[in-house]
């Protein structure tokens, strides 16, 4: 083919070895899911109906994140909470000037 | 042209719209505050002496004169004050021997009253409320006293002509005059 | 705290109203109709008065219900059936029948007319004018005036000018703005007790001011300022700085005398801009004096807006953290049963019980305010033996006033116009033992010696409600004994009824009655000498370390809002709050507790003054009981229920208990006051010397006095 020019390849040498390295990435991600936070902050409750509960709520979640409803800044909260936590305390609230 | 034009139209929107008439203020001659003077201030002593009391301390009230009347009568100097100044004829300033006023309202206006002042004006130096050079004249305008007799002084009694009445000179006519016969009949 | 503060008002606004019904049984009633409708009035009403009870809205300028009636400026006039002309509402006594027409054709046109009239003369400088938006002519203009203008300057002769008077540093007078309502008029002459005011001229050409060229000073000037329906006569210290629509407001009391004034703090952002009086029917009326209204420019002076820590000569600032913890360790290295609090003039009584509640909790029982007293044995238990016992309002019913080493025009200025008020419509003679003082009524000098209170008791001899006031100052000295037995016993000769408090004493500080109440001690400078603290608590207190400096080696902990001596010779200065930042619960002269609400937040990292108390008990290993502003009131209300039963009067018990504890001595020496006259009023305290206004209004105090028309 004239006017191709043959470039060092990046990572992969042909097809198939790129094919394994997205198949990698994929169940990278996948083996990561048990590890979101979610789950494991919620892996003490024990009551069905919360359980329930927490499923429904976690499919909206999905759903919106799906369709991209939700914006960036509700997708990175899921990650970092941005707020911190004011002082509960009397000292606390005084040496930080809250009443 | 244009410009006698526009203020002839100006004029007459004037005259229809509510227009307050507005002159111009005619302020008093003399003045609502004390200021001091070499003449008049608080530090000369005033008593009520024998030549005080004849010619009342030169024809004047100084300051210090109100305020031995709010020392005799036990008032606050300030309920004098009101009172020298309401009257008129209280001068609260130095005034010559000799104390011309003439009256320039309306009626003595309009009979020369301004020919008069000129010439007093002339005659002494004096300015309208002021002293002549030589301290002896003042010269003031005040509204007259008396009170007028109403209505113009040309004999007439109020807006009818000068010379007698020059129409409605007959005897009025009775009901039905000028009316066609027919209708009268009817 | 705050529900019982409501409460108490809807008990108080019952309370007139049934004390009004009373009062209408026994004076004979008349029937009138305003527009129709039958109302039934005492027959001293006037129509105004009517028509103000009825709620019917209707214009005025000259009236002001707490001065006489002049009824010059014609603005009330209203329609009265069977009357061929119009009448002012002001001036008019309502009659038997009478028919009162508000909204007919003829009293409204004749509203508009005045209005007109009024409007020739008035220049249109609404935009610079620092009245805009709290003007009565332009309210008035709004609601009754024309919507146009028949007012055209055909020859441009210009309005009314008139030129401008120098009132002083604190009042600008625009006069070509004034009416000649003569309301300043008629309050300096019947309140202040001052004849300055007047009017010269007469017709056009009328003039309010001075005539000669005089400032207008008096303790309560300022009030002028709020009885001026236009913007004639503005505030100085306001001028141009905001508008009503702008400024946020917060209801507070004053602290720069023990009247407890009720006041209205007003500001905008972080700044407290002015000081306005709150109507209080039994204080303040609707009075304020003038270093309440403004002595606020004090509150950015100086302000100490960090943590300091002193090192060598300076004080160098810190977080609060650091300094909290160097405190905690001053404190605890100090030995705990001579640690001593001084609480300032300025404390509210939050303050004040932490305090207390800390040093008690670490042992020690030395909790003094700066004021002196030591007159009696019961000291401070009796609470008739260190405050007013007389309800304020009452004293406008005295017949005869001794005033003992006081002079309650500087000293409590709201109350010396209920003193002048009984003066002047009580025909009460005044006898004064103590100096020559500028007193605003005619008093009787019987001598400045204290032996001269011998012949106090003639002069007081027959009177039916007699009244005795003597200076907090005067029982700091060793004269106190001798002046409080002596008055004592005259009292107990005297045949007046037992609710009847005779012996009243006027105190200076805001924090005094609310101090004593909680505990504390008076005679701060005495108690330090007697025994030599292991630690110097100074609670916004500045005037006692000017007498007495805590001796070298002496950790000295400051607790305050001002950088004065205190500071000066601080250890560690912790900043605190003002009234205004802070609010907080303060007991009058009465004993009467009122809360002030906080208006701004503090500057810098200054906190309540509580709440440093709170956490330097925290780092000090003291557990408090308290942490939030309700449990504290309810700790407050443990310690007195006076401090949550807000806004009344409490009858005093005991008074005559008082005399009889008194320490006798013989007394000797002559009785002096510290403010004499205006001069001696404006900056008489750390609080009002820092501050530019006050300064500026004392020089002109002594400039006036220098002045060859300074008498009246």
């Amino acid at each position: 083919m004239a006017g191709c020019k043959a470039v060092r390849p990046l990572m992969s040498t042909d097809f198939n070895e790129a094919h394994r390295r997205v198949i990698g990435l994929y169940r990278a991600f996948y083996r990561y899911i048990p590890y979101i936070e979610y789950f494991y902050r919620n892996a003490c409750v024990t009551d069905i109906r919360v359980i329930d509960m927490l499923v429904m709520k976690g499919y909206m979640e999905y759903k919106e994140v799906d369709h991209m409803w939700q914006q960036k800044g509700h997708v990175i909260a899921h990650w970092k909470p941005s707020a911190e936590i004011k002082p509960q305390d009397f000292i606390g609230k005084f040496l930080a000037g809250i009443d | 042209m244009l410009s006698s034009l526009r203020s002839g139209v100006q004029g007459l929107w004037r005259v229809s719209s509510r227009c307050i008439q507005t002159t111009s203020t005619l302020q008093h001659d003399s003045l609502f505050v004390h200021r001091d003077t070499p003449e008049d201030n608080s530090s000369i002593p005033f008593e009520f002496s024998e030549p005080n009391q004849k010619r009342q301390a030169g024809g004047w009230l100084p300051i210090s004169a109100m305020h031995k009347v709010a020392e005799i009568l036990n008032l606050p100097k300030m309920r004098v004050y009101e009172v020298a100044t309401f009257y008129t004829m209280f001068i609260r300033r130095p005034i010559g021997k000799y104390h011309l006023q003439v009256c320039t309202t309306t009626p003595c206006w309009l009979r020369g009253s301004d020919a008069v002042l000129q010439t007093l004006k002339d005659a002494t130096g004096c300015q309208v409320g002021g002293n002549s050079p030589c301290g002896k004249f003042t010269l003031s305008e005040l509204k007259k006293d008396e009170k007028p007799k109403p209505g113009p002084r040309s004999g007439r009694f109020a807006s009818e002509p000068l010379g007698g009445l020059t129409s409605l000179t007959e005897e009025p006519t009775g009901p039905g005059f000028g009316v066609q016969e027919a209708v009268l009949k009817a | 705290m705050l529900k019982n503060f409501s409460k108490l008002l809807k008990c108080r606004c019952f309370q007139s109203t049934s004390f009004r019904l009373q009062q209408q049984q026994t004076v004979p009633e008349v029937e009138v109709f305003i527009n129709g409708r039958s109302v039934t009035v005492p027959s001293y009403f006037t129509i105004l008065q009517t028509l103000r009870r009825e709620r019917v809205t209707f214009p005025s300028f000259c009236y002001h219900e707490r001065l006489s009636i002049a009824g010059n400026c014609r603005m009330c006039l209203v329609q009265i059936e069977g009357m061929a002309k119009l009448q002012i509402a002001c001036a008019l006594n309502v009659g038997k029948g009478m028919k009162i027409r508000t909204n007919s054709e003829k009293t409204m046109l004749a509203q508009e007319s005045v209005l007109e009239f009024l409007l020739i003369n008035h220049p249109l400088d609404c935009p610079i004018c620092d009245q805009g938006g709290e003007c009565d002519l332009q309210d008035l203009s709004m609601r009754f005036g024309n919507d146009r203008s028949r007012f055209t300057d055909i020859h441009f002769s210009g309005k009314r000018a008139v030129e401008d008077k120098d009132l002083g540093p604190l009042i600008r007078a625009e006069m070509n703005r004034c009416i000649h309502c003569t309301r300043c008029i008629r309050f300096s002459s019947q309140v202040c007790g001052l004849d300055v005011l007047g009017t010269a001229g007469r017709g056009a050409d009328m003039l309010v001011g001075t005539y000669v060229d005089k400032m207008f000073l008096s303790e309560l000037s300022g009030n002028i300022i709020d009885l001026c329906p236009v913007g004639a006569l503005t505030a100085i210290p306001y001028m141009f700085k905001a508008r009503p629509w702008e400024v946020r407001k917060a209801n507070s009391i004053d602290v720069t005398d023990a009247t407890g004034t009720n006041i209205v703090v007003n500001f905008r952002f972080d700044r407290v801009l002015r000081v306005l009086p709150r109507e209080h029917e039994e204080i303040n009326q609707e009075w304020l004096s003038d270093k309440g209204r403004w002595a606020i420019d004090s509150l950015e002076m100086q302000r100490l807006v960090t943590p300091m820590q002193r090192v060598n000569t300076c004080l160098c600032p810190l977080d609060w953290d650091s300094a909290l913890n160097i405190a905690a360790g001053l404190i605890k290295c100090a030995n705990p049963k001579n640690i001593m609090a001084i609480a300032g003039p300025h404390c509210n009584v939050e303050t004040l019980v932490a305090a207390k509640d800390f040093l008690n909790m670490l042992g020690s029982e030395h909790t003094y305010v700066e004021r002196g007293m030591n007159y009696s044995k019961s000291n401070t238990d009796l609470k008739a033996g260190f405050s007013l016992n007389v309800n304020m309002k009452d004293i406008v019913k005295a017949d005869r006033i001794l005033l003992v080493g006081t002079n309650p025009r500087f000293e409590a200025p709201v109350l010396n116009a209920w003193i002048r008020q009984a003066y002047r419509t009580n025909e009460c003679d005044i006898f004064v033992v103590g100096p020559c003082c500028d007193y605003n009524y005619h008093v009787n000098y019987l001598g400045a010696d204290v032996d001269c209170l011998s012949n106090a008791a003639s002069a007081l001899q027959g009177a039916k409600r007699p009244l005795i006031f003597v200076g907090i100052s005067q029982l700091e000295t060793a004269n106190g004994g001798p002046i409080m037995s002596t008055l004592s016993k005259i009292v107990a000769s005297l045949k007046v009824g037992s609710d009847w408090g005779v012996l009243n004493i006027i105190t200076r500080d805001a924090s005094f009655a609310g101090a004593l109440e909680a505990g504390w001690k008076p005679g701060a400078l005495e108690a330090v000498e007697k025994n030599v603290p292991s630690l110097v608590l100074s609670l916004g207190a500045d005037e006692s370390f000017y007498d007495w400096k805590p001796p070298a080696g002496i950790p000295f902990i400051y607790i305050g809002f001002q950088g004065d001596r205190s500071s000066e010779l601080a250890t560690i200065v912790l900043p605190g709050c003002a009234y205004t930042e802070s609010g907080g619960l303060y007991l009058n002269m009465e004993g009467r507790s009122q809360y002030a609400m906080p208006a701004v937040t503090p500057p810098g990292m200054a906190r309540p003054d509580w709440k440093i108390i709170r956490a330097l008990a925290e780092y000090s290993d003291v557990c408090m009981p308290y942490k939030n502003l309700d449990s504290l009131h309810s700790r407050m209300g443990q310690i007195s229920p006076n401090f949550t039963c807000l806004g009344c009067y409490q009858q005093k018990v005991f008074p005559d208990l008082v005399g009889q504890l008194v320490t006798p001595a013989k007394g000797t020496g002559c009785i002096d006051i510290d403010m004499k006259t205006l001069k001696d009023y404006y900056c008489s305290d750390v609080f009002t010397y820092n501050s530019s206004t006050m300064i500026k209004a004392q020089k002109a105090a002594v400039e006036l006095a220098r002045s060859s028309y300074a008498r009246i």
